[in-house]
């Protein structure tokens, strides 16, 4: 069997008959064939072929992946985020963005109200847990919640305090679900 | 007509640029060559000079124009003003909106658009420097930047040209034998299969001139679809050696 043999879109790899189509294949007819570049790859427990990319591949939402979100809705058992970024990728995420997270994945106290922990605008790091039939967002984690949160007076960024927010221009106090490192990541570098 | 006065094949069978009939013009392609797209390609093709950007898949916007099923391939083919000898005036017209249209239907075919409902994969085409048969420079360009690109594809689409001047067919019209010959045949295919997936005729032939000139195209694809798979094997195995020294 050839490894590591670098392979371009089209490129016959093997027969349904012997591996399943993994990442990176599809099946014609009968025969498995690479839909990308890179090297072929045999995965033995699965017993699967595989292509391991050489490109960069399109973004596509996983179950896992840590993502940064924006909140652009609250409902009373519901948050609804869209989310703009996932960690460690550097291209446009394909398809569906809008993800929701229930009120009971907020935290891992319990949530009376959501607009008591996330408000419209708020940037927040959130893992996802659900891809189909729809989208779904958790921050139940010490390192997950809001990164950068707008005063809801006046809009300017609230600075972090002991156990709350504080808005630098009008002193409003406010609470957040936020992570651990809130306030200390430069939004232009993720 | 102005057809009776020039002479395209010499009595030797030469052509005006000095090429057989058979002989395709000098190609040079080269991968990933824009680092802020997603895929590129940069090709040489005679005096054709093209630059492909794919972006995406990405969220197709206006939301009506999605598609539940599938991914929308939108190709734009534009011509710089200064990419012909009188200035083009800029932006899309009547010609460049049928290119668009035909490209991105012949792209479809290959890409497996079912991979990401919703979305749109946006193909730019810049013809920086024209001179016969940018359609099917800019598709082949453009087979290689979605395969740059990482879109699963089931096969790296190309186009070459054939057509018949001075009453013989020959393979990829020049500048000259474009404006002045009896037709162009622009095809392109899905190499492994042969699979016609865009066929353009301007001008006259019979059928069995049409057979020819067909036959001879879809040659010249095999000759160019090579070069397309050397020039992506090139800029990654480069890649694999460097990553590999690390």
């Amino acid at each position: 069997m050839e490894k590591d043999r670098i392979v371009l879109p089209g490129d016959r790899l093997s027969t349904s008959e012997e591996l399943l189509p993994g990442e990176g294949t599809f099946d014609d007819n009968g025969v498995i064939r690479s839909s990308r570049i890179g090297r072929y790859a045999v995965d033995r427990r699965r017993k699967t072929a595989e292509v391991k990319p050489l490109t960069s591949t399109p973004v596509i939402l996983k179950k896992g992946d840590i993502v940064i979100a924006e909140i652009t809705s609250l409902k009373p058992s519901m948050v609804i985020a869209q989310v703009l970024h996932v960690i460690g990728k550097n291209r446009e995420i394909s398809g569906d963005k809008i993800g929701t997270i229930h009120i009971s994945e907020i935290s891992s106290s319990y949530v009376e109200d959501p607009s008591t922990e996330y408000r419209l605008g708020d940037i927040i790091r959130a893992r996802i847990i659900q891809v189909k039939p729809s989208l779904q967002l958790t921050t139940k984690d010490k390192t997950l919640g809001a990164i950068k949160a707008l005063c809801i007076k006046c809009r300017h960024p609230l600075i972090r305090k002991s156990s709350f927010l504080e808005c630098k221009k009008c002193g409003n106090k406010e609470k957040r679900k936020i992570a651990l490192d809130y306030g200390r990541i430069d939004l232009n570098k993720i | 007509m102005k057809s009776e006065e020039i002479k395209l094949i010499d009595s030797n069978g030469k052509r005006l640029d000095g090429r057989g009939p058979l002989d395709l013009r000098k190609i040079k392609i080269e991968a990933g060559v824009l680092h802020r797209a997603d895929g590129s390609c940069y090709l040489e093709w005679g005096g054709n000079k093209i630059l492909v950007a794919v972006y995406g898949p990405r969220e197709a916007i206006p939301k009506h124009i999605q598609d539940q099923v599938k991914a929308l391939v939108n190709a734009r083919y534009n011509m710089a003003s200064f990419s012909v000898e009188d200035r083009k005036r800029p932006g899309p017209d009547r010609r460049s909106r049928e290119i668009s249209k035909v490209i991105s239907e012949a792209l479809e075919r290959v890409i497996l658009t079912e991979q990401f409902p919703r979305t749109t994969i946006d193909v730019n085409i810049e013809v920086l420097d024209a001179e016969a048969g940018t359609r099917c420079a800019g598709l082949t360009a453009a087979g290689v930047a979605l395969a740059d690109a990482g879109i699963p594809m089931t096969d790296i689409p190309v186009a070459c040209a054939a057509g018949k001047i001075d009453g013989q067919v020959v393979l990829d019209l020049g500048k000259e034998e474009d404006n002045y010959g009896d037709a162009d045949l622009p095809v392109a295919i899905a190499p492994r299969t042969d699979e016609i997936i865009l066929l353009q005729m301007d001008g006259h032939l019979t059928i069995e001139e049409f057979d020819k000139a067909l036959d001879l195209a879809i040659k010249g694809c095999h000759i160019i679809s090579k070069l397309q798979r050397k020039a992506l094997l090139d800029r990654y195995q480069s890649l694999i050696e460097g990553g590999d020294i690390e």
